[in-house]
């Protein structure tokens, strides 16, 4: 039987975190995984903090428990503080490093690293957003970590690509494809 | 896509929303026709119907509010066809009239009634639990336990609404409603039989000769209901060895499963996912068990049943749930809760790490126009005004201290006309375009009518958007996005009896101030409309404005619209990249700092 994995996607709403987490479920159910997963809709959507689950080859309920996640791939540092408690010790953490303020509300990144550390050693953060606005698209920030993330999922690249082609409007789908590979790239520089 | 073979057929596997699965399971169920008035979290089914059922003639439509919809699908129901009516849970408060009696008198074509649940009010004012209204009407609730079984319910629902002649409900909460699964897909199967609707007084005219009878008929027949429940394989006893057993309800089984076999217990379970609960498989659980825990979200509503049922089979149970404070009381459960339960069971406390990070609450978007309108009515009212308020975006208006109050659908406007009898300070309430159709008109003519003196405030912006841009009677489209009647809201209301009525744009700040100056201190209701589309919908030109640093003074009141996009570093004003080129900062800027960036025009 294949191993369960668990991946939670966390940012800031407007982020992109939705169509991140149905490519990386749509990729799944290609690949014959049974997927469960959960979603943010309404008033909380509206740049508040969204978290979105994917469970993969899981027959259970949407929702991780705490301690569990493999995965936690974190759009801003200070959500990725947030939600760390679903991450299971020694699990693999992706850091966006570009940091979306709360009013009124200042912080280190030291402090964040502190919290996720606790948990584990592999963390990956980059400015991604950075990166982002230098391959010309900001808004495609979710893509490219996604890309990133990627090498740690086991989903087959081309399981991922035929997933942005179902999901994504049509007029964007090169520069996913761009951003997704930019990402996928990254990591192995 | 994925192709499966299962019994013969060919079965389609899908990555879809719960809603989604509801919407392809009333799909399949031979629904012929759909209404709803949108409401997290359940306004995806809708959306998701009028996607799958272009090939059919399926009837679909977004109705003005909740009791407007039950009675437009009795109404099909009647007729001898198919029909299903989609909401929120407090939809079901105003659908309560016509639904409860509609039990009495009994359907003809297949009735469901779809109720979205949201257990931690991620985008509600409440958490009610509408298995309550199972209780009051007397029919049967469904409460499916993953996203297949709500797709697998929904199709069957129909034909067991039928059996029972009965209008069924099924409950769905937010974690079911908004999980994903992979969902197998299958064929549309149609109803057989007559069609039309045949006169019966007796059955359907509720005077109350009739409806002694129709109560008398409806109580005999709950023995049948009983008996076509036990039958069902929804709810089940999955036998263990353990001494404790567990009740499961809906969604909880998932959670429960997990816990069991992640810790290797061998516990016996009792899926619940039918109400009334099945008597005798329930019975033969507690027999087989001594002491019971019970997980469900809501209210102790199966906990209830059970010590009722442990009464009169002089059952001897230990009850573990929310009755004796050993699961919440409030909010959803998850696998965590239940590992919860079971270590105050046991007299043990789980300890998590816990660290403190601010909230980071929903705020309203860069440029949207319920900014300007809160920023205008500021200036115009002071903040001694009472802003009583309404469901929808604007509610977000509470941290601009232009919200006082949040209660139900339409409550802004009569709430208003209570407090302005006794206040002597401007009273102003504020109401969003659909929900101002929803149950805002009658509280508007009721204050005319009984001449209450308030400012009433439309925020127009010709969409239903909390809820994921739906549209409504005043958009002039309907839920298959075609061209319809568009009720002219300024026309509807001077119908009404207002005398003055101004339409403003709340983008351009100065006029609208001035306009509503001029009605401000008259006697009488005065209804503002704010009319501007919502900055997600708005298809206009992708402008950003700069702040030209060297005419910016720092004097911050453009930080006052209390704009997403708008930021104060080093003495200046700063527009960062969500800016969506509203033009509002600019049009109050008192030292034009507030430039266009062309180039991005």
């Amino acid at each position: 039987m294949k191993k369960r994995v668990d991946i939670l996607i966390c940012g800031v709403g407007g982020q992109g975190i939705l169509l991140t987490s149905n490519i990386i479920g749509i990729a799944g159910v290609e690949e014959g995984f049974s997927v469960r997963g959960t979603e943010i809709h309404g008033m909380s959507q509206r740049g508040g903090s969204v978290e979105a689950h994917i469970r993969l080859n899981c027959n259970y309920g949407p929702q991780i428990p705490y301690g569990k996640g493999d995965i936690l791939i974190g759009f801003e540092p200070l959500e990725v503080a947030r939600y760390s408690n679903y991450l299971k010790e020694n699990g693999i953490c992706v850091v966006n490093s570009y940091k979306i303020p709360i009013i009124g509300y200042e912080y280190d990144e030291k402090e964040i690293i502190k919290i996720i550390k606790r948990k584990t050693d592999k963390i990956y953060i980059e400015n991604f957003t950075e990166k982002s606005k230098e391959l010309g698209y900001v808004r495609c920030l979710n893509i490219l970590m996604l890309g990133f993330a990627s090498n740690f999922i086991p989903i087959k690249e081309e399981s991922f690509i035929n997933a942005i082609n179902m999901y994504v409007k049509k007029e964007f789908v090169k520069i996913n494809y761009l951003f997704f590979k930019s990402g996928r790239e990254l990591y192995h520089l | 896509m994925l192709k499966y073979f299962l019994n013969g057929n060919t079965m389609e596997k899908k990555y879809l929303l719960g809603n989604e699965a509801l919407a392809y399971g009333l799909f399949e169920g031979g629904l012929e026709a759909s209404f709803a008035y949108p409401g997290t979290p359940s306004s995806e089914i809708t959306e998701k119907l009028v996607e799958i059922s272009k090939e059919e003639n399926i009837y679909i439509e977004w109705s003005i509010n909740e009791k407007v919809s039950y009675e437009n699908a009795y109404g099909v129901s009647l007729t001898g066809r198919r029909s299903c009516v989609i909401m929120k849970h407090v939809g079901l408060n105003v659908a309560s009239d016509p639904f409860i009696t509609s039990v009495y008198t009994g359907i003809i074509g297949g009735l469901v009634i779809i109720v979205a649940d949201d257990p931690f009010a991620y985008s509600s004012q409440n958490e009610q639990d509408s298995r309550r209204y199972w209780q009051l009407a007397k029919t049967v609730c469904f409460e499916p336990s993953s996203i297949q079984e709500s797709k697998n319910i929904a199709k069957f629902s129909f034909e067991f609404s039928e059996k029972i002649g009965l209008p069924v409900m099924i409950r769905s909460v937010t974690k079911l409603s908004h999980g994903k699964s992979d969902v197998l897909i299958g064929k549309r199967q149609k109803k057989i039989g007559d069609y039309g609707f045949k006169k019966n007084p007796s059955k359907f005219v509720m005077v109350p000769s009739n409806a002694r009878v129709a109560l008398k008929n409806l109580n005999e027949k709950q023995e049948i209901i009983k008996k076509e429940v036990e039958k069902l394989p929804f709810s089940k006893f999955e036998k263990g060895e353990s001494n404790i057993g567990i009740v499961a309800c809906g969604l909880t089984y998932s959670y429960v499963k997990e816990f069991v076999e992640t810790e290797k217990k061998n516990s016996p379970i009792f899926k619940v996912s039918t109400y009334p609960l099945p008597e005798k498989k329930l019975k033969n659980f507690l027999e087989s068990v001594n002491e019971i825990v019970v997980f469900e979200e809501g209210d102790p509503v199966a906990e209830e049943q059970i010590y009722i049922y442990s009464k009169i089979y002089n059952l001897k149970n230990k009850i573990y749930g929310k009755i004796n404070n050993f699961t919440d009381k409030e909010g959803e459960l998850s696998v965590d809760k239940v590992e919860e339960t079971f270590y105050k069971i046991r007299g043990k406390k789980k300890k998590y790490y816990s660290f403190s990070i601010p909230e980071r609450p929903p705020v309203l978007c860069a440029g949207c126009p319920h900014l300007g309108s809160f920023y205008i009515l500021k200036k115009v009212f002071g903040k001694d005004a009472l802003f009583p308020g309404d469901i929808g975006c604007y509610t977000l208006g509470v941290k601009l201290e232009t919200i006082d109050t949040c209660l139900c659908m339409g409550a802004g406007i009569s709430m208003g006309s209570g407090m302005s009898r006794f206040e002597k300070n401007n009273v102003v309430s504020i109401i969003g375009d659909s929900t101002f159709f929803h149950t805002g008109i009658p509280a508007l003519i009721n204050a005319v009518y009984n001449q209450a003196n308030q400012v009433i405030c439309i925020l127009d912006n010709r969409t239903t958007a909390m809820t994921g841009h739906q549209p409504h009677p005043g958009t002039g489209i309907n839920a298959k996005k075609e061209k319809t009647v568009e009720i002219e809201l300024k026309k509807l209301i001077s119908n009404c009896g207002v005398e003055d009525v101004i339409e403003v744009d709340p983008y351009k700040i100065k006029e609208a101030i001035e306009k509503i100056k001029g009605i401000k201190d008259k006697k009488g209701v005065k209804v503002i409309i704010f009319k501007r589309e919502c900055i997600i919908t708005s298809k206009g030109k992708k402008i950003q404005y700069y702040i030209d640093s060297k005419r910016c003074k720092g004097c911050k009141l453009c930080l006052t619209i209390n704009c997403l996009a708008m930021s104060f570093k080093n003495g200046k004003a700063e527009i960062g990249i969500l800016c969506n080129g509203c033009g509002m900062c600019e049009n109050i800027c008192p030292y034009k700092a507030i430039v266009k960036d062309e180039k991005k025009g």
